[in-house]
């Protein structure tokens, strides 16, 4: 596959991935196995999400909490594809609203935080990439895998809708 | 909202995420990677150790990549009504394709209706479902088997995921609109086909049908409301 051939290129990227690898090895083929209940199928997402690791070890910080929770929701991401395209038949009519497939209690937190979390699961996981770490789109596509295009389209899809639910909560909008 | 804002927001929210998907994980039982897994990381790794050699490699397949591409591309113009088609884009996602409209003005009103008026033998309406701006009505014959016929006038809201792994795509014409048929290499599933009109209507049957019986049906689709 043409996806291993630019990745990691010196040893301090190296260093980086392998201690990516020994650290969150397990904890992602849990979140994966949790999910899929299919060994092989969590050792598939797990070494997909690796494979992305390694494409963009450039941009992914070392092992660090903030890292341990990307990962974790890279994994989480790339079970809810399988989920997509695992359908009787060729085509799924792909419906946001219903992709959140994590119930979640966000009692006692503020608006925003819930409505992020109520968000659909590719919009949430933009939001995420591009607040926390501060990727651009063009790394987003890359590190999800879509093109660029149709993340700059889940991008849009996300403030709309974020602005939406947080206006529904009652969120206020500091418009200075 | 301003970005600090949305950044707290986006921490808190991620940090409940995580905890939910990982509460239940012990790093004393951690699962051991499996003999195959071992010999994936080892390629990867492998390759990482020899990248001038992979990205002469990848540049060659690029090359060929581009090639393909580029004749892909010199049929598609030659021999469709791109006009036609215009604005239908097919996003190539992993192993499948997004099929949605972009910057569509959406032009056909919220209560148009539209129906086959040629179904195969046996078919009879079972389920009509509407939401929002997408009508579904099932049909199903004596064998339980589903024929679904779906579409949709909102096209900016609607993306479509099509499952390209397991299915052969096929370029055809629709009463003069281009459409894709993807036929299924599993029995178990359905043949599709998929077309719009103008910029402003999206299409899709999915049926076990053959596919003249899908381009006969397709064409038999009329507005009648």
């Amino acid at each position: 596959m043409l996806i291993y051939f630019q990745v990691i290129e010196t040893d301090d990227d190296k260093s980086k991935f392998e201690a990516i690898y020994k650290a969150y090895y397990g904890l992602m083929y849990h979140v994966a196995y949790d999910k899929l209940h299919h060994p092989q199928d969590a050792e598939d997402v797990v070494h997909y999400v690796f494979v992305k690791i390694a494409e963009n070890i450039k941009i992914i910080e070392p092992v660090s909490p903030k890292t341990r929770q990307l990962v974790v929701t890279m994994v989480y991401n790339r079970v809810i594809d399988l989920y997509r395209v695992r359908s009787k038949h060729a085509v799924v009519p792909f419906n946001e609203e219903l992709q959140n497939h994590v119930t979640l209690e966000a009692e006692g937190e503020d608006i925003l935080t819930k409505c992020i979390l109520k968000l659909p699961d590719q919009q949430r996981m933009v939001i995420w990439l591009k607040y926390i770490h501060g990727y651009n789109l063009h790394e987003i596509s890359k590190l999800l895998g879509i093109s660029l295009r149709w993340a700059q389209k889940i991008d849009q899809r996300a403030k709309k809708k974020l602005e939406e639910l947080y206006r529904k909560e009652g969120g206020f909008f500091d418009e200075r | 909202m301003n970005d600090d804002k949305i950044r707290n927001a986006a921490l808190r929210s991620r940090t409940i995420f995580v905890e939910e998907l990982d509460s239940n994980f012990n790093p004393e039982c951690q699962q051991k990677p499996s003999p195959d897994f071992d010999r994936k990381m080892k390629k990867l790794q492998r390759r990482a150790d020899h990248p001038l050699l992979y990205r002469s490699l990848y540049k060659i397949a690029s090359i060929v990549l581009v090639l393909l591409i580029s004749g892909g591309t010199w049929i598609t113009v030659d021999a469709e009504a791109r006009a036609a088609f215009l604005g239908w884009v097919k996003e190539i996602y992993e192993t499948y394709f997004v099929y949605r409209i972009e910057d569509s003005d959406s032009s056909i009103p919220a209560n148009s209706d539209y129906r086959p008026t040629w179904l195969p033998d046996g078919y009879t309406e079972s389920i009509i479902d509407s939401t929002g701006s997408t009508v579904m009505i099932i049909y199903t014959n004596a064998d339980n088997q589903m024929l679904t016929f779906r579409y949709t006038y909102s096209l900016d809201e609607v993306d479509w995921f099509v499952d390209v792994e397991q299915a052969q795509i096929k370029s055809t014409i629709v009463n003069g609109y281009s459409a894709d048929i993807l036929v299924a290499e599993d029995v178990d599933c359905a043949n599709v086909i998929m077309w719009t009109i103008d910029d402003k209507c999206a299409f899709y049957i999915s049926a076990f049908l053959s596919e003249s019986e899908l381009v006969q049906m397709a064409e038999s689709v009329q507005q009648i409301k």
